[in-house]
């Protein structure tokens, strides 16, 4: 960036239009503003600042020259504006801030917001204006606002320079380290919202362990399907055969129902058979139980007459006692006493009366034996007189039963004669109902099969989402993984170029600023650079331990060091890219020092050496200084002074630029 | 009398077991009629049978079959055997006895080997005629049967007059 000119108009002492073009020749880069005290150095510098940033260190708001203010007529508006126009990076930028100053009654001013206009020219040499939200945004791509202060700077407060707070971003910003570092932060893991760190938090950590797990389960549950899918199959196959075997053996023993009904009849004439073949051996076993009982009786039959005959034509001397016995009354005799208590010994009368009832006793009478008989006789006639009868009842039944059973086995023999060459209906309707139970038993099994299958498909889809699910995490952590692998690569890759980078900015900065510092400082001090790039001036206290040292003096070389330190720096930068475009590089422009009174509490031999210095370093030096102390500083920049002006005081509030030689 | 074993011997021996249950119970491979339930009925029925058709057999050795009726079954029908035997003493014509010297021989002095022998050879002829009667023409179980009906009506018929 090389600033070719300020047009400042109405703005403060500066009536009117005040135009300074500044030196842009390499050689003779050095633009000198000389003022004297109050005549408007300062707000020189206070005009760039508020072009560019809006800022000033004014206390009104009312940038407007008071001489134009009041020459104003009340009511009426005026402009204050500042334009400038620098060459960066080879394009021309016209950057213009106004402000518009209304005049109020008792003279007092109100001022509208400050617009900026940023233009730049095409190639083709017409302007172009950038579009007003981004104006700003482009100045600060030009030259931050930040590191404006070091570029822009009044010399009273050059002290303040290097114990600045953020030295160090301003360091890099302006060395183009800025970018990288910032690239470095972008992908650190170290940062919170780094790339690294967002892309581990999409990661889904312990997913894979789950996906084995669910393929396995998977693999388990497809075998189990395959297993199941076989049985399915076998079992319906089985269920196929016994279905038509059922429709087989119902068509057999719907064919042969007639040979079954008369099965069945056989069955049950068999059943009587036996009956009656179980009766007949007892009705016959009757017949010979009563034949037996009284058959010695009923052949007596016709000898019965014979024996009444023969009793009835024997000689019978009378009845016997009943019951008597010949051998009772013998010992009644014996011991010659009756039972009616009479004495026998003394009568023998009486005793021939009972030796003649004892004759009539057996043994030796059988007069009461064959009465006896005889008796037993009739009665046995009379026990025989419904033998025959019996007998003959007892054979009817014999025969009724013995008819019955050959009709039962003539229609047994019917019977088996008809169905024999038939087929066993009662087998084939035990087939049928085992067939019956084995379907049964064949059709739970594949509902339970198909059930099982249903489950197992459920399982399997289940775990395929779920596993689709998991591969989506699984896909989504490879890509994840790839590009944290990617995005570790670029942050170390970053990260070493930082390192190197800032590395050699700092030595080279180091070097420069002590080179700088030696050429400025006429002592034996050095200077040393710390991480945050602060310098302090260290001074051999003899046995060659360097000591901190300082002065109000010697910060102002040192902090001028420092700035033609980082300004030298950067022009090299520059030039480097500029030898070796292909590599990578870091844009680093060149920069102006634009510079306020900068020779404050600094002596004649620091203000010469500086004077020599700056323009070596800087691509274009603008000093805004006194007229005495650019006597001491003109000796050593006068050949490299470009173009000279003089402030001129026409009054205190209103000054003119006036260029000279 | 009747108070000891029975022993029957030669073809009526024969005779008797085949007309017999009993024998029939102890060996069912001998092939019998079975139309009496004991041999001890056989025996009773073939004296009176004897008796009544004049059939008297003498006591014979032709084959060595042997029937013997143990005592205690003997002793159990003895009030009937011994009617029986005073039928067949009264009714016995062959000895040419009057009536009162039948009644002596039924019931004065009934045991003797004479009358014994009388007695049994009834009983032979009896079992003969009752072995002739069920064998004639009948060889099954149902003839055998057949045979009681048709000798009860038989008997009965012959004596339908009488009675």
């Amino acid at each position: 960036m090389l600033i070719k000119q300020i047009a400042l108009k109405n703005f403060r002492q500066y009536k009117d239009l005040q135009v300074v073009q500044f030196s842009c020749d390499k050689e003779k880069n050095v633009t000198v503003i000389l003022g004297d005290n109050t005549s408007g150095k300062t707000t020189l510098i206070q005009a760039f600042n508020w072009c560019l940033y809006g800022v000033t260190s004014f206390k009104t708001r009312e940038l407007i020259n008071s001489e134009t203010l009041q020459e104003m007529s009340i009511f009426s508006s005026a402009e204050v504006s500042v334009e400038v126009e620098l060459q960066h990076e080879d394009k021309l930028y016209v950057i213009r801030r106004t402000q518009v100053v209304t005049k109020n009654e008792g003279n007092k001013p109100s001022c509208t917001r400050a617009t900026l206009k940023v233009e730049y020219k095409e190639q083709n040499g017409e302007m172009q204006e950038v579009p007003t939200f981004e104006c700003q945004n482009t100045i600060n791509k030009i030259l931050p606002e930040a590191l404006s202060g070091y570029f822009f700077f009044d010399g009273e407060h050059v002290s303040e320079i290097n114990s600045k707070g953020n030295v160090v971003s301003a360091v890099r910003g302006l060395m183009g380290l800025e970018t990288i570092s910032e690239a470095v932060d972008h992908f650190s893991p170290k940062k919170t919202n780094s790339v690294i760190s967002k892309l581990q938090k999409e990661l889904d950590i312990g997913q894979d362990e789950k996906s084995v797990r669910l393929r396995r389960d998977l693999d388990t549950a497809k075998e189990k399907l395959q297993t199941l899918e076989a049985r399915e199959a076998q079992v319906r196959e089985e269920i196929a055969y016994f279905e038509g075997r059922k429709k087989e053996l119902t068509a057999l023993i719907l064919a042969n129902a007639d040979t079954k009904a008369r099965q069945e009849e056989k069955t049950r004439v068999e059943r009587d058979i036996e009956f009656l073949q179980r009766n007949q051996v007892d009705v016959e076993q009757q017949i010979v139980r009563d034949f037996t009982r009284n058959a010695y009786k009923f052949f007596a039959l016709a000898l019965y007459s014979k024996v009444y005959r023969v009793i009835a034509d024997a000689k019978q001397d009378g009845e016997g006692i009943p019951k008597m016995h010949f051998d009772s009354i013998e010992y009644i005799l014996q011991r010659g006493k009756c039972i009616c208590g009479a004495d026998l010994t003394m009568n023998q009368g009486a005793v021939n009366h009972i030796r003649y009832e004892q004759s009539l006793l057996p043994p030796q009478h059988i007069g009461t034996t064959i009465r006896e008989f005889r008796r037993d006789c009739q009665r046995y006639e009379t026990e025989i007189e419904n033998y025959a009868e019996t007998i003959r009842a007892d054979y009817i039944r014999i025969r009724e039963n013995a008819n019955q059973l050959d009709d039962k086995h003539a229609h047994f023999t019917e019977l088996s004669r008809s169905i024999q060459g038939n087929i066993d209906v009662g087998k084939y309707e035990r087939d049928n109902e085992e067939n019956d139970r084995v379907l049964t038993a064949k059709r739970n099994l594949l509902l339970e099969i198909t059930s099982a299958i249903g489950e197992v498909k459920n399982q399997i889809q289940s775990l395929e989402s779920a596993i689709t699910g998991l591969r989506v995490s699984t896909e989504k952590n490879k890509k994840i993984t790839a590009a944290i692998a990617y995005a570790t690569r670029i942050y170390e890759w970053f990260q070493a170029s930082y390192d190197n980078s800032e590395r050699v900015v700092k030595e080279d900065l180091y070097a420069s600023i002590n080179m700088l510092f030696s050429q400025m400082y006429h002592g034996q001090r050095v200077v040393e650079i710390d991480d945050n790039y602060h310098i302090t001036l260290k001074v051999d206290s003899g046995n060659g331990v360097f000591v901190n040292d300082t002065s109000p003096g010697l910060d102002t070389v040192k902090n001028f060091a420092f700035i033609a330190g980082i300004v030298d720096l950067a022009r090299k930068k520059a030039k480097a890219k500029e030898n070796a475009p292909g590599e990578i590089e870091y844009s680093s422009e060149p920069y102006p020092i634009v510079m306020d009174a900068p020779f404050s509490n600094a002596d004649e031999k620091h203000i010469a050496n500086i004077s020599r210095v700056l323009p070596q370093v800087a691509e274009q030096v603008i000093l805004v200084v006194m007229n005495k102390d650019w006597e001491f500083a003109q000796s050593d920049m006068s050949e490299k002074v470009g173009m000279i002006y003089q402030i001129v005081k026409h009054s205190e509030i209103k000054s003119s630029v006036r260029r000279d030689g | 009398m009747f108070t000891g074993d029975i022993y029957i011997r030669g073809k009526y021996a024969t005779y008797l077991k085949y007309l017999s249950q009993k024998t029939e119970k102890n060996d069912h491979k001998e092939k019998v009629a079975g139309v009496f339930e004991r041999m001890i009925d056989v025996y009773m029925t073939a004296a009176i049978v004897g008796v009544n058709y004049g059939l008297k057999r003498e006591d014979e050795n032709t084959n060595s079959d042997t029937v013997k009726i143990f005592a205690d079954v003997v002793n159990r029908e003895q009030n009937n055997l011994i009617s029986i035997f005073r039928i067949v003493m009264l009714v016995d014509n062959t000895t040419g006895l009057n009536a009162d010297e039948k009644i002596d021989r039924a019931f004065k002095n009934p045991d003797t080997p004479e009358n014994m022998k009388l007695f049994n050879a009834y009983v032979r002829g009896g079992i003969e005629w009752l072995y002739e009667q069920f064998t004639t023409g009948a060889t099954t179980r149902d003839e055998y049967i057949t045979k009681i009906h048709e000798i009860v009506e038989a008997f009965s018929e012959e004596n339908v007059i009488l009675m």
